[in-house]
């Protein structure tokens, strides 16, 4: 059994603070880079696709089935139907999660761009719902049953009339963050860009 | 030897942490409403409600039948409707039945549809029950063993260790639904 | 020894800040959706209550009849007819009831004794128009002027419930006195 020297004995204390120290700083920061999502594997290139194709992410398998370009409103909420420029998007939609969802859920994570120009997810939608019996006025998406979903959208003025139009269809997570561990829907990678012909 | 059993305590110590963050309630199970349990016909009591689930039935197509007799158009759905019959009464103070759902035996949850004319949407009063159906539209082969789930916040984030019921059904097997059903609407007991 | 106490000590002081972390949020957001009231001031049968510089009284509690006519109350219930007054005692309490953009609002509710709750009814067909009473403790002109209520003056206000058969001998008033702050005046028969 060698002895240890109280001078020896002094320098193994410090060795395991710093090693102490080192292995705690280094806990940290792989902590905080996981928490930031740092560790994952870094996003892939979107795949670019047609009109008719099932993008399936954790909440909603969609499949945009057409686009439109109309001069009367498809889906006025009351009264006549008025005129002005209105971008149409037909979708074929299931809820693939286990929660209720709603048709607002979904546009909120669909980016369509037209003419160069990126709808506002929230202010140019004029209309969004569930077809069905001739309705309007559905906007239900429950687990497993699938529905059509319109979305209509208003073009501004200063974008040209539509001729492709391109749907970046991002993907949500349940999942706590930062602000709560508490789970909610939170915005996740992006799937697919869906592009496809305007019909007028 | 002593460091040899220092070693296999810090081994055994980091399992026993592994195990108990593996089996620990997550934050969902933590903070989730705090439900009464109930069967098909009992009382359901709740600090902020009372309900009683009568009767269920299943249909291909629901129609609405109001006061004065009139059938509304039939209403379809890409799964089956299934209608409970139901009671309740607010125990305190006045509030509406926002958050109602049915929850199947895998986990999932159908919302009540947002048809007008059903118990969810009227005001319940203290002391005044309310008699009338809770619609749903759910795929026919996941409703065995289904369970209501009646809360007064529509949004899942405000029902955190709310109130709330968890009510039994009774449904077994995959349901033979009626072609059509017509439904009255509320009415005051 | 000396070492292990104070950490002892140390911990005992850290645990409850981090449980309070967590839960003051919480408290929070449970009194900001409860709209707890900052004051609330009871007044026995026949005395006035004083809140925000305004003198609150109830004069009665009737049994009201349905009109001829009126639709139809739910079984078993009851229309309760009450009185209660306001005088502002103070200068700035003249001022609430003066100026519209003010923002002052008293919706009363009636309450038995076990401390059910009802909101007035909007109904206009169940108890006939006396023409003596107010509304509300508000009464506007036009959009932008108010019927003033000078100083020491009294204004009685009629509001109408359909409560429980058996919660009209309890029943008594609760006003929400909102101007800048939350009060709540009791009014007990």
């Amino acid at each position: 059994m060698p002895r240890v020297s109280p001078a020896e004995g002094g320098g193994s204390r410090r060795r395991w603070i710093v090693g102490a120290a080192l292995t705690l700083l280094l806990a940290v920061g792989v902590t905080i880079v996981w928490r930031a999502g740092g560790l994952e594997a870094a996003a892939e290139k979107v795949d670019r696709i047609g009109f008719g194709t099932i993008v399936e992410g954790q909440r909603f398998a969609l499949d945009v089935r057409g686009a439109a370009y109309a001069t009367v409103d498809p889906l006025p909420s009351f009264g006549d139907p008025e005129p002005g420029r209105f971008l149409v998007l037909d979708l074929k939609v299931e809820n693939v999660s286990r929660l209720p969802a709603t048709v607002r859920d979904l546009t909120a994570s669909l980016f369509v761009r037209v003419g160069g120009y990126e709808m506002n997810r929230f202010g140019d939608i004029s209309g969004a719902t569930v077809v069905r019996d001739g309705r309007s006025s559905r906007s239900q998406l429950h687990p497993g049953l699938g529905e059509s979903v319109r979305v209509v959208y208003k073009v501004p003025e200063r974008v040209p009339v539509p001729e492709r139009v391109d749907v970046r269809v991002r993907d949500e997570e349940y999942t706590g963050g930062f602000g709560s561990d508490l789970p909610e829907w939170r915005p996740g990678e992006d799937l697919a860009v869906v592009s496809g012909r305007v019909r007028r | 030897m002593t460091r040899v059993w220092r070693v296999v305590a810090c081994v055994g110590l980091l399992a026993v942490i592994a195990v108990v963050q593996r089996v620990a309630p997550g934050p969902a199970e933590q903070y989730a409403p705090i439900t009464t349990a109930g069967g098909l016909g009992s009382q359901v009591r709740t600090e902020e409600f009372v309900v009683r689930a009568e009767r269920v039935a299943f249909a291909r197509a629901v129609q609405f039948k109001d006061e004065l007799g009139f059938v509304g158009e039939p209403m379809t759905t890409p799964g089956v409707w299934m209608v409970v019959w139901a009671t309740a009464a607010a125990t305190s103070e006045a509030l509406r039945l926002q958050g109602v759902e049915v929850e199947t035996a895998e986990g999932s949850v159908y919302a009540a549809s947002d048809a007008l004319g059903t118990l969810d949407k009227v005001e319940l009063q203290p002391g005044m029950p309310v008699h009338g159906p809770l619609l749903f539209e759910v795929p026919p082969q996941a409703v065995a063993g289904v369970t209501l789930k009646v809360f007064t916040q529509g949004q899942r984030g405000l029902r955190w260790l709310g109130g709330g019921t968890s009510i039994d059904l009774g449904v077994k097997g995959t349901p033979a639904p009626a072609p059509a059903l017509v439904i009255g609407g509320t009415r005051e007991l | 020894m000396k070492r292990n106490l104070a950490f002892a000590l140390g911990l005992l002081l850290v645990l409850p800040a981090l449980v309070a972390l967590r839960v003051l949020p919480w408290r929070h957001k449970y009194e900001v959706s409860t709209k707890t009231a900052s004051e609330i001031v009871t007044a026995s049968a026949g005395r006035a209550a004083v809140m925000a510089g305004m003198e609150w009284r109830l004069k009665s509690i009737t049994e009201g009849v349905p009109q001829q006519g009126a639709r139809p109350i739910p079984p078993r219930t009851k229309v309760a007819v009450a009185v209660y007054s306001v005088k502002p005692v103070t200068a700035q309490a003249v001022k609430w009831f003066d100026d519209p953009k003010a923002g002052l609002a008293c919706p009363a509710v009636a309450v038995d004794g076990l401390g059910r709750r009802w909101k007035a009814t909007i109904r206009r067909d169940l108890v006939p128009e006396d023409g003596q009473h107010a509304y509300g403790c508000v009464i506007v002109k036009d959009r932008d002027e108010n019927v003033p209520l000078p100083l020491n003056q009294e204004r009685t206000i009629r509001a109408v419930f359909v409560v429980p058969q058996d919660a009209l001998r309890s029943l008594g008033l609760e006003v929400r006195v909102s101007t800048w702050e939350q009060g709540l005046v009791r009014l007990n028969r």
